[in-house]
């Protein structure tokens, strides 16, 4: 309302010109009216020492909704000793659709009463935060007006959402010497028989092979199971602006956020040890680890993920390795961009498993493109393009998931996984 | 169109209404078509929520009643018209500010405050320059400085409100 008071002092002053300069008395009598309005309105504008105003807010998710709905009730309470004239909002968060209610509202507050702001809204995968309320305490003419930022902290997060995979069969080529569900192609405690050896002291008696013992007097035999332990896993999401096409909750990137979740959930639910690095403006990595405490971790991270552009992290080739430990198997989830091929010669030199699970982007843009002609044809040239890029890493005996986001991702992950174990079989 | 609209359009329409008494009665026919200006601005401002349209009827509305004071039509007149063009530029800009759905009892608690803050500034304009007009005081040099005084401790008083 500062443009209100500076509309009315310009009019009363230019009045009071223009009677000074035509000597007519008259119009200075007309600027008498403005100058009660504006007078009326400072005596009425609360005095700032003498507001004392306290914010509450509750963030409550709506369970019964499909879709991530919040309602947010704000309640401001008047403790000062004179009624205010208030109006308070709240920002719209990027990823907000209000659903419900208004993010401003005004209220005449007298001593002791509270007022309310409530509204409902859907969310996206982000984190909303709230630190404050923004309030405006003004006289009731609305011109001179006291700005405040009432303390009323609150955050919401916004998981991705996630698809509950079966069990994957992985058979990695190293394995963690911990227990878990892969087969390790060691000989020690599991389920699988793995082999018969010579008792050594200390093998356990249920172990022993009676048959063979019987067969060779004076020595003993133990039989051996294959161990089963865990896979080290690291998921690296792709978070390069250039390479996201679309917006909002169906955008190529959030389709690879989602894929990158259930993924994790997985393996983590195989008991495996997952790590995961975020490639964007800047490398968002999370150390290697388990259980649902890891699964929590992830799921915090990439509900922060925004897909964004960084010219010193432009091309795939510069991912700081050294995030994931030896051996393990990488999980690349990206659209590819041209001449990102690079980096897989170099994840193989490193002797990294690797397997590429790449959104198909032409697919995707086809979707919403007119279909005439000339968009078929580029649409051609392009996946030809891409196929050769793929055909390169192809050749480097990495399987690649060429996935149209409107397709299950499950059966292609698990279709590309039998065979990469079947290659490592041979 | 909500009530609080057409009344924030009665004011300035009352105003223009004096506007055109005074020109008739003067046979300003000039100014008297001028006064289509402001009824279209006052009008749209009703219709469309535009910050700028009321700021314009005010302007013009006040700009017509200073040529009828220059010109010499009836100075009550003029004053009354610009108030009450003060009184619709306010409204308007007052319903502009009010969110769609505030619960009844919050907004007519509201109303009534800007409605008697209003009046009462409006009242007490009108007053003084009514007694303005009628009484024709001769002052003291001492009391025109403490008038000076007065008035510079309320810009001071503004300005220390703008600061916060």
């Amino acid at each position: 309302m500062i443009n209100k008071l500076l509309t009315l002092i310009l009019l009363i002053f230019g009045l009071l010109l223009a009677a000074l300069i035509t000597h007519a008395g008259d119009l200075a009598l007309m600027a008498l009216p403005f100058l009660a309005y504006l007078g009326l309105a400072i005596l009425q504008a609360p005095s700032p020492g003498r507001i004392h105003l306290q914010a509450r807010r509750t963030v409550e998710q709506d369970a019964a909704s499909a879709v991530p709905t919040f309602q947010v009730n704000v309640t401001v309470i008047n403790q000062g000793g004179q009624a205010v004239h208030l109006s308070f909002a709240d920002p719209l968060q990027p990823g907000m659709t209000i659903t419900s209610g208004q993010l401003h509202t005004l209220a005449d507050l007298p001593v002791g009463q509270s007022a309310a702001l409530q509204y409902t809204f859907q969310a996206g995968r982000a984190r909303y935060t709230w630190n404050d309320l923004r309030a405006v305490v003004s006289d009731p003419l609305g011109l001179v007006e006291t700005k405040l930022n009432l303390p009323a902290a609150a955050q919401v997060q916004v998981l991705p959402e996630l698809q509950k995979f079966h069990p994957f069969p992985l058979k990695p080529q190293h394995t963690l010497p911990s227990a878990g569900s892969i087969p390790a192609r060691l000989g020690g405690s599991g389920t699988e028989f793995w082999g018969v050896r010579e008792y050594h002291p200390g093998d356990p008696l249920r172990r022993l092979d009676w048959r063979r013992t019987a067969r060779h007097p004076h020595q003993f035999f133990t039989r051996e199971f294959e161990q089963e332990q865990i896979a080290d896993i690291g998921l690296v999401l792709d978070g390069r602006q250039k390479i996201n096409l679309g917006e909002g909750e169906n955008s190529l990137f959030e389709h690879t956020v989602r894929a990158a979740a259930s993924l994790a959930e997985v393996f983590l639910r195989q008991g495996n040890r997952v790590s995961l690095l975020i490639y964007g403006r800047q490398c968002v990595s999370l150390f290697p680890g388990y259980g649902k405490a890891q699964l929590n971790r992830i799921l915090h991270t990439l509900s922060q993920a925004v897909p964004e552009n960084g010219e010193s992290l432009d091309s795939l080739q510069f991912i700081p390795l050294q995030t994931f430990s030896s051996h393990s198997l990488i999980l690349v989830l990206s659209p590819l961009a041209p001449d990102d091929w690079h980096l897989f010669p170099r994840l193989r030199a490193y002797g990294y498993q690797v397997l590429l699970v790449s959104p198909d982007p032409v697919d995707y843009a086809w979707r919403m493109l007119p279909s005439d002609p000339t968009t078929r044809l580029a649409a051609r040239l392009t996946q030809v393009e891409r196929h050769l890029e793929m055909g390169k890493i192809t050749r480097l005996w990495i399987p690649v998931i060429d996935w149209q986001v409107s397709q299950p991702l499950a059966p292609l992950v698990r279709l590309a996984l039998g065979h990469h174990n079947n290659l490592h079989d041979q | 169109m909500p009530f609080r609209r057409i009344l924030a359009l009665i004011f300035p329409l009352a105003g223009l209404a004096c506007l055109v008494i005074a020109f008739i009665q003067v046979q300003q026919w000039l100014a008297l078509a001028a006064v289509i200006l402001p009824l279209l601005a006052w009008l749209f401002s009703a219709r469309w929520t535009y910050r700028g349209l009321p700021l314009a009827g005010l302007l013009l509305s006040i700009a017509l009643s200073g040529l009828g004071l220059l010109i010499g039509v009836a100075p009550v007149l003029m004053i009354i018209s610009a108030a009450l063009a003060l009184a619709g530029w306010d409204l308007l800009l007052w319903h502009y500010t009010l969110p769609a759905d505030l619960p009844a009892a919050t907004l007519s608690r509201l109303a009534y405050s800007h409605y008697r803050s209003l009046a009462l500034a409006l009242a007490l304009g009108l007053l003084a320059a009514l007694a303005g007009r009628l009484l024709r005081l001769q002052l003291p040099f001492g009391v025109l400085i403490l008038l000076v005084i007065l008035a510079l401790f309320s810009l001071e008083r503004l300005w220390h409100s703008l600061g916060h």
